[in-house]
């Protein structure tokens, strides 16, 4: 492959140390083939009949995570026009434990999170699930979704 | 490819066009995330992540010729979250490394040049992680536009060119001292 960079031009050597490199990354770590069976099968969790509540607020990014005495804790805030949802969720190892606050929205909640769908029932807009796997998770309630987070 | 065909075509349910954003796209996704030296199963779930955050904004993406740029950006905030997370609770993820044995005898051509692959890999390896980053985006099939590259680095585009000279040159150092030391042993520790 030719170098495309002509501002900043490579000498033979490093180009062909940079097509050495190119050849090196597709041999010794290409793509794996269930990340890009993963990626195709993401089209199937499309929804046109919800309604995508936004993350507006993490608390991963606003600091270093909240620390309980052997758990992390971690505060998320999802929202559309009219529903808001908190989600207050708990590390413990490798599980997870999410309690969650629905307001404006009615229906059991369902996370879905590899593969798997649990469904907790809404009292007076609170629910909770609990041993969780890690991944990307969402929630739903009623005819609304969260955005995928990685949990 | 008219990107905005294609996503409008996936937006209504399209595998077929679907697929082709993942063929397209994959490689530079995983270069971003194992640029930033996250393990297997991580940079996975990061790429896997911004696939899924894809499929919920097909209809949204704003201007669909920065679409390789709004990927980008997205796999790198999910990268630095997943390093944040590991930093608290995980030992350093492992370096993408592949298990060679290096006594078994090169016989064929192929051979030989898998080996050289490996060597050149584990001299990378001793770059710095700028350069490593860099790089190693550089290396995704087919080869990223420096505009995505500056998205997914979150660098001035004018600094790339630069960078990648320097970083490229450094490499060259590397390798050669590599192979003066190895010619002088004969056979790796």
């Amino acid at each position: 492959m030719t170098d495309y960079d002509p501002d900043n031009p490579l000498d033979p050597a490093e180009e062909e140390l940079m097509a050495r490199l190119r050849n090196a990354a597709a041999e010794l770590d290409p793509v794996p083939d269930h990340v890009l069976a993963a990626a195709r099968a993401a089209l199937s969790t499309r929804r046109l009949d919800e309604e995508l509540a936004a993350l507006v607020a993490d608390s991963a990014l606003a600091d270093a995570g909240v620390r309980a005495a052997d758990a992390e804790v971690r505060l998320l805030s999802f929202e559309t026009a009219d529903v808001s949802l908190e989600l207050h969720v708990e590390y413990r190892g490798d599980a997870v434990a999410v309690r969650g606050l629905v307001t404006g929205a009615a229906g059991d909640a369902v996370v879905e999170v590899a593969g798997e769908r649990h469904t907790a029932l809404v009292d007076e807009g609170w629910f909770a699930v609990t041993g969780l796997p890690r991944g990307a998770t969402r929630v739903r309630v009623g005819s609304i979704v969260t955005s995928w987070v990685q949990l | 490819m008219d990107v905005r065909s294609v996503l409008a075509s996936a937006a209504a349910g399209d595998q077929a066009a679907w697929d082709i954003l993942v063929d397209r796209y994959s490689s530079l996704l995983w270069s971003v995330a194992r640029g930033f030296r996250l393990g297997s199963a991580d940079a996975g779930d990061a790429v896997q992540l911004t696939w899924l955050k894809l499929v919920e904004n097909l209809d949204r993406i704003q201007d669909p010729d920065r679409l390789a740029g709004w990927l980008a950006t997205t796999v790198r905030r999910e990268c630095l979250q997943l390093i944040r997370r590991n930093s608290r609770t995980r030992p350093m993820p492992d370096t993408g490394l592949p298990e060679v044995a290096d006594t078994a005898p090169p016989v064929d051509d192929r051979l030989l040049r898998r080996e050289r692959d490996t060597e050149l890999w584990r001299t990378f390896a001793q770059l710095s992680e700028s350069c490593q980053r860099l790089l190693r985006v550089l290396t995704a099939v087919p080869a990223p536009a420096y505009l995505e590259v500056a998205a997914a680095l979150e660098m001035p585009i004018g600094s790339i060119g630069p960078t990648r000279q320097r970083c490229l040159s450094r490499l060259r150092q590397l390798v050669d001292a590599t192979a003066a030391l190895g010619a002088g042993e004969g056979e790796r520790p």
